[in-house]
């Protein structure tokens, strides 16, 4: 990822991407009668541009549509999208290059206001008591000046800031406490913050290298992929899957990868992890003691990008070669075939279930 | 014998020793102007070149990107007005044009490419574009074709003084200063111009307006010749470009960035005639350096520097009247970090053997350049082109060649994805021209296929992108060219244009790549009257695809621009000129990049004088 957003930001300097696409569907005006929106009952998938987009997806695939946010509110949306968070029924789109969260209705996208103001490389965010975080990686060069913006919902301003630790990433609420895994931006760290709401006290947790994805599993543990340093850096560490008891707040458990293997993306339901390797996808009880060695199905993927998993379906999102529309890819778990296959936004990196 | 020498001298001068009748002659005290790139006239013979000067400058705004995208064929992919601008030349990648100033390739060490919107053309003679391949003669990049900036050396001319002053929209400033004194013996010219501009123009048909686009640019050139007696001349060319551009935003909520250019470039050159040999010495020093500011409001940047020595012999020998033989050893010695590079450096032998040979309605030449390095396994770079005056009115060029585009600093060692196992893209091509010369009247077609292999593409691996030799791109189609001039009593008219046809695919996809028209037209009418003048100018550049999947809802529209402007000429041989300039005058709103809004109507007010 941190490669991926390095090339991406060389590319962009050299001005070969830029937001904006040109889309005459309809504009999406006509009311719903009955349902939540047009865009409920479905999966949503992001896509980092540019130029950005959202794709819909009814649950039963019988209709499907590229750029609802373009279609619904006649604007682009700036690059890069990193992510989107869902509070109640208002969806809240986060675009980093652009320093602004953009604030929807859930199901209708219709475009309600957006946070513009205190941000800086916004990645993620989530909601506690009615209230937004937002990581920020503020100058990706400088280390020092990375932080959780503190959103309140009613009137869309930063109200306050915690400085965190270099290049936090995805961000979870647990009752009154707030897990931020950092990444490290275009640098590499390994820790997970814990913030406690209430007081916007800061504790840190050692895990191993380029902690990323976090899922809370059936039994109430922080479950984070730890990516690890990659062989490029001259410095290889090994990637590791490590469990943190939320009373203390420790790590109980870390399942290491074999040496070179850099998992990258993560997720979880029926009581087991999926994550997905080198165009593999691997399953994980939470009873394991060691992660498997063999993986339960190959993606027909050019370059897998986003992934998740419901109930018992696969998603997975094909970027292909990062300069055409992306696949969405989703596969029966039990069957470990292709159920159906969707084209959607380019670079299409988060898969949302609405 | 000593009227023989010199005559023998000033022909030599002249450069056109190769297809001129040997009785002309020329008179001691005349004006006398040497050329540096040598090649254009000498081995060009049979591709297509043309050479813009004068009024076609002087109307130009002064990016190079503004003048190629006006009167050329080379469709530009310009992130902006102002800003990042690659060309594509025959459907070729940014790479596959090289920028060639005096004769030395200046594309970039890091990236391959030179950016268009870097070059300032107030310094330069005159630009010539040269089309198709001409690794050979230039080098790594040749490909699509060459764009040559070129400043000659004036002897017996006086002291000559040339001031440009243009003031237009955006608050754009354009000022150049050229002031020349030469002699018999010496000639010295040194060049300053300036461009900056606010570039905050409103994008058409919205209430939107171009942020952190504003920029400027400065150079410094000097040219220096010095005859040491009818044997011996010096030359010397020095160059200094600095630049700041700010990235114009795509929402205002973006970081602002900037990005900061110096380059230097000089050249020293000795030349020696003896007899049937002419020998060459070229000593040169380039560098590049940048700097990108992240945060334009921070001190924090990325950097590259790179440096680049170049050592180069070339002897030619007369083997008959007709029929020259020329060799060429020369050695590249380039060092290069950034802050994505660890200090690298790369030293490339090269070895050419030219020959060309004249007679009555036919003429052919053959080239070969072998290079010699431990970087990457270098291919046999090979040229041969036949020219054949069926009349005296229709020409025809048959040209075949092999041209290469070597690994860049950011392939070979960008840290942790650089990959020493890289070879250079090559390409094969081969092209038919046919030229038309009436009195007043010339036209040229040209049709091309150009296929394309080992294309350097970055990919991912694992968790990471590296360069790999992979792609097959086949481009083909053509370029036509048509000048007429027509002159009744007072009445002067002029009418040009280009159209270039390009097809160019990925052989394994089938797709068209992206940022490639298939259809790019420009056309000038011209008329003048005793001291007035008026012109009309248009460009088209059809669609493009944005995507590599040449997706039809991620098109860019085609767009036809216009352009007018008129001069008044003052002073006894209308040495003074003023002029008025309406740029996009149907305020047509069009990008030529996604995203990338372009200014709607806008003007610019210029005099010239010489003096």
């Amino acid at each position: 990822m941190k490669n991926v957003f390095k090339l991406l930001t060389l590319i962009a300097v050299f001005g070969f991407l830029t937001t904006s696409c040109s889309n005459d569907n309809d504009d999406g005006t006509t009311p719903p009668v009955v349902s939540l929106g047009d865009y409920a009952n479905g999966i949503l998938v992001t896509a980092e541009g540019g130029p950005a987009s959202v794709s819909y997806i009814s649950n039963d695939y019988s209709t499907s549509e590229n750029n609802i946010y373009f279609n619904v509110n006649n604007e682009e949306l700036g690059v890069y999208l990193q992510s989107m968070g869902f509070n109640d029924n208002k969806g809240y789109i986060v675009s980093d290059n652009v320093n602004t969260v953009v604030v929807v209705g859930r199901y209708s996208f219709i475009k309600e206001g957006s946070i513009s103001d205190g941000l800086n490389r916004p990645r993620y965010i989530a909601f506690s008591n009615g209230i937004g975080y937002v990581t920020n990686w503020g100058d990706p060069y400088d280390s020092s000046d990375d932080f959780v913006a503190v959103v309140d919902l009613s009137t869309n301003m930063v109200i306050n800031t915690i400085p965190v630790g270099e290049g936090p990433e995805q961000i979870i609420a647990v009752g009154n406490k707030l897990y931020v895994s950092h990444k490290g931006g275009y640098s590499v760290n390994n820790i997970i913050s814990v913030i406690d709401v209430t007081n916007s006290t800061v504790n840190t947790i050692v895990v191993n290298d380029m902690p990323d994805e976090m899922i809370i599993n059936n039994s109430g543990q922080l479950v984070v992929l730890c990516e690890g340093k990659p062989a490029w850096t001259g410095d290889e560490t090994l990637a590791s899957i490590s469990k943190i008891d939320l009373s203390s707040n420790t790590v109980i458990e870390t399942l290491s990868f074999a040496d070179g293997v850099h998992p990258s993306a993560m997720g979880y339901t029926n009581g087991k992890v999926y994550y997905q390797s080198n165009n593999e996808v691997f399953e994980l009880s939470d009873s394991a003691s060691t992660v498997p060695s063999s993986a339960i199905l190959t993606l027909d993927a050019t370059t897998p990008y986003g992934m998740a998993v419901k109930n018992d379906k696969l998603y997975v999102t094909d970027a292909k070669d990062y300069a055409s529309l992306s696949d969405l890819i989703i596969y029966d778990l039990n069957t470990k075939s292709i159920v159906n296959t969707f084209e959607v936004g380019l670079n299409a990196s988060k898969i949302y279930f609405n | 014998m000593k009227q023989l020498i010199s005559t023998f001298l000033v022909f030599n001068f002249l450069v056109v020793a190769w297809s001129q009748t040997p009785e002309y002659s020329i008179q001691q005290l005349d004006e006398i102007v040497l050329k540096t790139d040598r090649y254009l006239e000498t081995f060009s013979d049979t591709q297509l070149t043309s050479v813009l000067t004068d009024s076609v400058l002087l109307r130009s705004a002064s990016s190079l990107t503004q003048l190629l995208n006006n009167n050329a064929s080379i469709y530009f992919k310009e992130n902006g007005l102002g800003m990042v601008s690659s060309p594509s030349f025959r459907g070729t990648t940014a790479q596959q044009t090289a920028v060639i100033w005096n004769g030395i390739n200046i594309n970039s060490q890091f990236n391959g490419q030179t950016d268009f919107n870097t070059i300032n053309i107030r310094s330069f003679d005159n630009v010539t574009v040269r089309s198709g391949g001409g690794s050979v003669l230039y080098g790594s990049g040749a490909i699509g074709g060459t764009v040559h900036l070129n400043n000659d050396l004036k002897f017996n001319s006086g002291f000559e003084n040339n001031l440009y002053a243009s003031y237009g929209s955006f608050n754009t400033w354009d000022v150049g200063y050229n002031g020349s004194v030469s002699s018999e013996k010496f000639s010295v010219d040194v060049g300053l111009s300036r461009t900056s501009s606010s570039n905050d123009y409103k994008y058409v048909d919205s209430d939107k307006t171009n942020l952190n686009g504003q920029f400027y640019n400065s150079t410094l050139s000097a040219n220096f010749g010095y005859k040491i007696n009818k044997k011996n001349v010096i030359k010397f060319h020095g160059y200094l470009f600095d630049s700041e551009r700010h990235f114009s935003l795509l929402s205002p909520s973006e970081t602002p960035t900037k990005y900061q250019d110096l380059n230097t470039r000089n050249l020293l050159e000795w030349q020696g005639f003896y007899g049937k040999f002419i020998s060459t010495l070229r000593l040169a020093h380039i560098s590049e350096n940048y700097k990108y500011f992240h945060n334009s409001e921070k001190s924090t940047f990325s950097f590259g520097e790179a440096k680049s020595y170049i050592g180069k012999y070339q002897l030619d020998y007369q083997v008959f009247k007709k029929a020259n033989l020329q060799s060429v050893v020369d050695v590249t010695y380039t060092s290069g970090e950034s802050s994505n590079i660890e200090e690298n450096n790369r030293t490339i032998s090269g070895f050419s053997l030219l020959f060309k040979q004249t007679f009555k309605k036919l003429l052919y030449e053959a080239s070969l350049r072998k290079e010699i390095t431990n970087n990457y396994e270098s291919p046999l770079l090979y040229s041969l082109g036949v020219q054949y005056h069926v009349t005296s009115n229709y020409a025809i060029n048959l040209n075949g060649s092999k041209n290469f585009r070597i690994p860049t600093y950011n392939d070979l060692y960008w840290f942790g994805s650089g990959n020493l196992e890289l070879n250079p893209e090559t390409s094969n091509q081969i092209e038919l021209g046919n030229e038309f010369t009436f009195n007043k009247t010339s036209f040229s077609v040209v049709g091309f296929y150009n296929d394309i292999k080992n294309m350097i593409r970055w990919l991912p691996s694992g968790s990471i992108w590296k360069p790999v030799n992979t792609d097959h791109v086949l481009s083909y189609g053509l370029e036509a060219k048509l000048h007429i001039e027509q002159q009744i009593q007072s009445h002067k008219i002029a009418l040009g244009g280009t159209y270039a046809y390009t097809v160019s695919k990925n052989k394994d996809t089938e797709k068209q790549l992206i940022y490639v028209p298939n259809h790019k037209a420009t056309a000038m009418l011209n008329y003048q009257y005793k001291r007035m003048s008026a012109y009309y100018e248009t460009v088209y550049v059809g669609e493009v695809f944005t995507l590599s999947d040449n997706n039809p809802n991620y098109i860019l529209d085609a767009y036809l621009l216009s352009n007018a402007g008129a001069e008044y000429a003052f002073g006894k041989s209308r040495n003074y000129t003023v002029g008025l300039q309406f740029k996009n005058i149907f305020n047509i709103n069009y990008q030529a990049v996604l995203s990338r809004y372009m200014p709607g109507i806008n003007y610019n007010f210029y005099i010239n004088l010489n003096f």
